[in-house]
């Protein structure tokens, strides 16, 4: 019997390493649920994002009772009085007469499930004319809950795809600068310098304002995107470029040379694979830049608009101060921003301090 | 098959030129070990680059003439060059534990060759890869062909890097000190693989080293350098047991001490 164990692999102790570290693997897991929930929104949310009732108009959050006059029951929501106050705003109060059991695999809003499925079944829901809002309404009816979970899948995935523009193009311009130098270093740095020089949000706006305002919203998705990745590059190219500087002098990419492997193909095979560790972690921490763009640019009403949700735009609510005082439920994307970021950067931490040997934290 | 004449290579440096390599020529007929003997920095690793065209950007080939298949190597087309490497004329390092990638297993850098060089499918440059550690001398290449370059012995190493050399069926082998960092034993094993291959495969080497022991063994002729220059050069009989120049004795008195 061979009793000895196969020693772990560099990445099998990285990941070891990962797993030790609690913050991370609890910011994992978050970010598992959040992306998870953003996927399913169609079938979690008993409303779809445009469903509104002006009637539920900043609704509180509806409280979900388990007990029903001391007895254990069934779950289930009041219904909701309102009246306007002498100021003309709504009040609202639960309707002790007025009670809806909460259905499980209720039917309501039509959907497609990943846009291929059709489906009416929502998880959750409860009967009409009852509205159930957890999270509470915005000021237009529409239930918060739903619509953070549509928002979530507009501002968490432009960071993965803004990444997966920006990283080819950074890894490769880096790439080549570093590769071949001179002359052609001297340029593309040129141009990585001219992004990173300018300040990232202005030059945000000025592209935004290049692209025509008449699109749809697939369109703007997707313009967002590229413009966010256009500026995105530059900072990764600057660092590639000075690791391949000093991967070049290594003695393999001579012999990759001296078997005839092209210099493009020295580059993406030989040298890249090399500043791997680097590039995943840089990948993590810029992430939440994407999504703070996506929701800069669409605060401001220049990325996604209503009625599609996404968290920066849901936060437009929330730019009035009295409505923020009277309703603050509606900050409530601007929340799951930070948590999104904070978990990005804390799984960026822990994935420098198990990949990069020269980067180990004082333990 | 290879003729260099008159190669001269220089390098810059605050507007002073030094000659490196300085009006060498020298022969390499088929099927034949040309040993280029010197001390260090006798440009002999210069001269061995300098037929692969993978010089530094720092150093300049002033003039001279390197005909491989009767074509001038200095006036050949990137396109070309890179068409020979590896395919026509290869390379064997010094060191191999730095000339293969670490992040890559010996399998995929042999295999390499036969990418860039071959229309193989994976499968059949598998197989391919298997004869050619089994060539060399390999044992158990089922196991070294899934093996990361760390974790294999020099000898073997050195092994794996004249397996990745000889796979694209190259009619010259430029060896770099080969068997300069192998102890005496696996020195002479290595030397009696490059014997053996010249004849299965009908190769030339050129073989670059500063060890007149290897060269007595292994090279049927010899070009000595120093300090850029070509200083004696003839069969090995001749030249092992009938040094002329100073430089050459010289170096065979080491070699008896």
């Amino acid at each position: 019997m061979n009793k000895i164990s196969k020693p772990l692999s560099e990445f099998q102790l990285a990941m070891k390493n990962f797993k030790r570290n609690h913050p991370a693997m609890l910011a994992l897991i978050v970010l598992i649920i959040l992306y998870a929930s953003a996927l399913f929104a169609d079938f979690l949310s008993p409303y779809s994002y445009s469903n509104e009732d002006r009637e539920y108009s900043s609704c509180p959050p509806i409280r979900i009772h388990v007990f029903d006059h001391g007895r254990l029951g069934g779950p289930f929501i009041y219904g909701m009085k309102t009246w306007f106050d002498e100021n003309h705003r709504r009040i609202y109060e639960p309707d002790k007469d007025k009670k809806y059991p909460i259905r499980f695999f209720i039917k309501g809003d039509k959907y497609q499930l990943f846009g291929l499925i059709p489906s009416d079944v929502h998880l959750w829901g409860v009967e009409e004319p009852g509205r159930i809002h957890v999270w509470g309404a915005d000021t237009r009816g529409r239930d918060l809950f739903s619509r953070l979970l549509y928002g979530g899948r507009i501002s968490l995935s432009i960071g993965l795809l803004g990444v997966m523009i920006a990283f080819p193009i950074g890894l490769l311009v880096g790439g080549i600068a570093g590769y071949c130098g001179g002359k052609v270093d001297d340029i593309l740095m040129r141009i990585c310098e001219m992004m990173m020089m300018a300040p990232g949000f202005y030059i945000l706006l000025a592209l935004r304002a290049v692209v025509p305002s008449n699109l749809n919203s697939i369109q703007v998705y997707f313009s967002i995107i590229v413009i966010l990745a256009f500026i995105g590059w530059a900072g990764l190219a600057r660092v590639i470029r000075g690791m391949c500087l000093s991967l070049k002098q290594r003695e393999f990419v001579l012999a990759a040379k001296a078997i005839g492997v092209s210099d493009l193909m020295i580059i993406v095979k030989h040298i890249l694979p090399h500043t791997i560790s680097y590039s995943i972690i840089a990948v993590m921490l810029s992430i939440p830049g994407y999504i703070l763009g996506e929701s800069a640019l669409s605060l401001l009403g220049l990325g996604i608009v209503d009625p599609y949700a996404s968290w920066g735009n849901m936060l437009v609510d929330a730019m009035s101060v009295v409505r923020v005082k009277f309703a603050p439920w509606i900050l409530l994307p601007g929340l799951f921003i930070l948590i999104t970021v904070i978990c990005f950067n804390l799984i960026g931490d822990a994935l420098r301090d198990c990949l990069d040997p020269l980067y180990k934290s004082e333990k | 098959m290879l003729t260099i004449k008159n190669l001269t290579i220089i390098v810059e440096e605050n507007a002073t030129t030094k000659k490196i390599v300085d009006n060498v020529s020298l022969s390499v007929p088929p099927e034949t070990i040309v040993a280029l003997v010197g001390g260090s920095g006798s440009g002999k690793t210069t001269t061995g680059l300098a037929i692969l065209r993978l010089l530094s950007p720092a150093l300049k080939i002033e003039r001279g003439e390197i005909i491989f298949e009767n074509q001038d190597l200095l006036k050949s087309s990137e396109e070309h060059l890179r068409q020979l490497r590896g395919k026509k004329i290869s390379m064997v390092f010094q060191e191999p534990l730095n000339a293969f990638n670490p992040l890559f297993t010996i399998g995929y850098q042999i295999g390499e060759v036969l990418i860039y060089h071959t229309t193989m499918s994976l499968g059949e440059r598998g197989k391919k890869v298997l004869e050619l550690l089994d060539i060399v001398g390999i044992p158990d290449p089922l196991r070294i062909v899934n093996s990361y370059p760390h974790q294999l012995s020099g000898g073997l190493r050195q092994r794996a890097m004249i397996a990745q050399a000889i796979a694209g069926n190259p009619s010259l082998i430029i060896a770099d000190e080969p068997t300069s960092n192998l102890d005496v034993t696996l020195q002479s094993h290595i030397l009696e693989l490059f014997r053996k291959l010249r004849q299965e495969l009908e190769l030339s080497i050129l073989l670059i080293t500063h060890d007149l022991g290897v060269v007595s063994h292994l090279a049927d002729e010899v070009t000595v350098l120093n300090q850029g220059q070509v200083v004696e050069s003839g069969k090995t009989k001749s030249i092992v047991t009938q040094p002329r120049h100073p430089y050459t004795k010289e170096l065979m008195e080491t070699l008896k001490g």
